[in-house]
């Protein structure tokens, strides 16, 4: 019963957009009705497949490698205060540098395809992976650092056993973030080292639709871009429920 | 419960505190001139209002905070520390929090589920041992953060109010409990608590503290015998709280003698 609300909606909107194709009579490279839009996935199938195959892999690729890289980072910054005050202004200026701009950048540095494709989402989607760690290891109780102290324990055994754990509702909350940001950074990134034909990837066929007036691919290709973060959302959030169901509140239905 | 006399030993104090003051950053202080000395074995009680350095003076003998001036010794190699809250991580179970000063002191993870089920049963939780601590009440979670202290066997017990926070039942079953574990263990017990009925009925010596700065005002031994459900009402037991209470309320002992 809970899809049924968002199923509505979707539906709702659907309807609406055909409804304003029709009766303003708007042409079709203008915009597509969701029919044709339908209909480009049916007939370009094909090559829609693969290159939704070449983007996911770039996605994911850039951030599981943004989320492994993004929680030691961020762990290196909660080492202590002097690392964290020296890193983290450098790391959010980075954060600000518009990835449009670099991207060709990547395209010099890895060559057109897959690798220039994950540099740029890993760039992306990194920095809210190292803020929420940060905030994370920073937010675990003093009362428990102070158990940990009377323990003795490593600075080891209090980053593992205390500090990841009291860190995760946060990192997850992260890494949700980092996923929708991935398929921005990798499309982004293929728009640039876009190039047609039998190996484009989804941010190169939109680039090229475009050109083409096939605008209904061009909304064929982003709505399945658009599903594929929603997918590795729609993952991490199941991850984070099962680390967190049984103890936290954020995650309690 | 066997009453164990107190007896005059010839081995050097479990705790000395010797003119110890502790003044904190900004100038408030804490503690000032604190001379105590607790023998070994013994179950001492720290009372006195909120705010007087009780438990600053815990932190003290655990290593948790210094002195600014005098001498704190600490006999005992392994101490454990009970604090006002049950602190035990939320995502572990019972055991497993209960486990964790072995964990992280190393032991095998065979040996320190053994030992933490051992804990647990002695403080009455065997059976919620793979419970959250969401999942338990206040009481159960004092008892497992008893359990934690416990589980190391110390040879110096340092307990900050740990039954504070639950209600009156609860409280003595969990006094009871607690007198249970130093008849069989015998380690030296550093009890804070505000409440005096609680100290003269755990404790077998009673420090009564003054504030601002902190300080100590009566060092009493208690003679209650055997502790049993009728201590509390007895007039002996009301005598002795008489005494401790005469000597919070006005900052000094009647005719200014302690024992």
């Amino acid at each position: 019963m809970r899809l049924l609300p968002p199923i509505l909606v979707v539906c709702l909107f659907l309807l609406a957009w055909s409804a304003v194709v029709q009766v303003f009579g708007i042409k079709e490279y203008l915009l597509p009705s969701p029919l044709e839009v339908l209909k480009a996935l049916v007939s370009d199938a094909d090559q829609l497949a693969s290159a939704t195959l070449r983007t996911a892999i770039s996605t994911v690729s850039g951030f599981l490698i943004a989320a492994v890289v993004g929680v030691i980072l961020g762990s290196v910054l909660g080492l202590n205060r002097w690392i964290e005050r020296g890193l983290y202004p450098p790391t959010l200026l980075l954060q600000m540098v518009p990835l449009i701009a670099i991207a060709p950048l990547f395209v010099v540095w890895f060559g057109f395809g897959a690798r220039s494709t994950i540099a740029a989402t890993v760039v992306v989607a990194i920095f809210p992976v190292i803020a929420n760690t940060l905030g994370g290891i920073r937010s675990a109780a003093p009362e428990h650092r102070e158990l940990f102290r009377l323990c003795d324990a490593g600075r080891w055994a209090t980053w593992w056993k205390l500090e990841m754990p009291s860190a995760t509702p946060s990192i997850i909350t992260g890494l949700r973030v980092a996923a929708g940001l991935s398929v921005i950074g990798a499309i982004t990134a293929e728009f640039v080292s876009g190039y047609t034909g039998e190996n484009a990837p989804l941010g190169a066929i939109i680039m090229g639709s475009v050109k083409t007036f096939r605008t209904d691919l061009m909304f064929a290709a982003v709505l399945i871009a658009s599903l594929v973060g929603f997918l590795l959302f729609g993952i991490v959030n199941f991850i984070g429920w099962l680390l967190l169901h049984r103890w936290h509140g954020s995650t309690r239905d | 419960m066997s009453e164990i006399p107190p007896q005059e030993s010839t081995e050097a104090p479990a705790i000395e505190l010797e003119a110890v003051g502790r003044r904190f950053p900004g100038g408030m202080e804490a503690l000032a001139g604190i001379d105590l000395t607790i023998q070994r074995g013994d179950f001492h009680a720290l009372t006195g209002p909120s705010g007087c350095g009780k438990t600053t003076i815990l932190r003290l003998i655990a290593g948790l905070d210094q002195p600014t001036s005098g001498r704190v010794t600490v006999r005992p190699r392994r101490l454990a520390y009970c604090f006002q809250d049950h602190r035990l991580l939320p995502w572990r179970t019972l055991e497993a929090n209960v486990a964790l000063p072995l964990e992280l002191s190393g032991v095998s993870a065979a040996e320190r589920s053994d030992r933490a089920r051992q804990a647990l049963e002695r403080v009455g939780l065997e059976s919620a041992r793979d419970r959250l601590p969401a999942a338990c009440s206040g009481g159960m979670c004092m008892r497992a953060s008893v359990a934690r202290a416990l589980v190391d066997s110390p040879d110096l017990l340092l307990l900050d109010e740990p039954f504070g926070a639950l209600d009156e039942v609860t409280r003595e079953e969990l006094d009871d409990m607690l007198l249970g574990l130093w008849d069989t263990d015998g380690m030296t017990i550093l009890l804070v608590t505000h409440s005096i009925r609680e100290a003269t009925y755990l404790a077998r010596r009673v420090s009564v503290m003054g504030g601002e700065p902190g300080r100590i005002i009566l060092d009493q031994s208690i003679q209650l015998g055997t502790r049993d459900r009728d201590t509390r009402t007895g007039a002996r037991f009301n005598e002795q709280v008489r005494v401790l209470q005469h000597a919070l309320e006005h900052g000094a002992p009647v005719n200014g003698g302690g024992s």
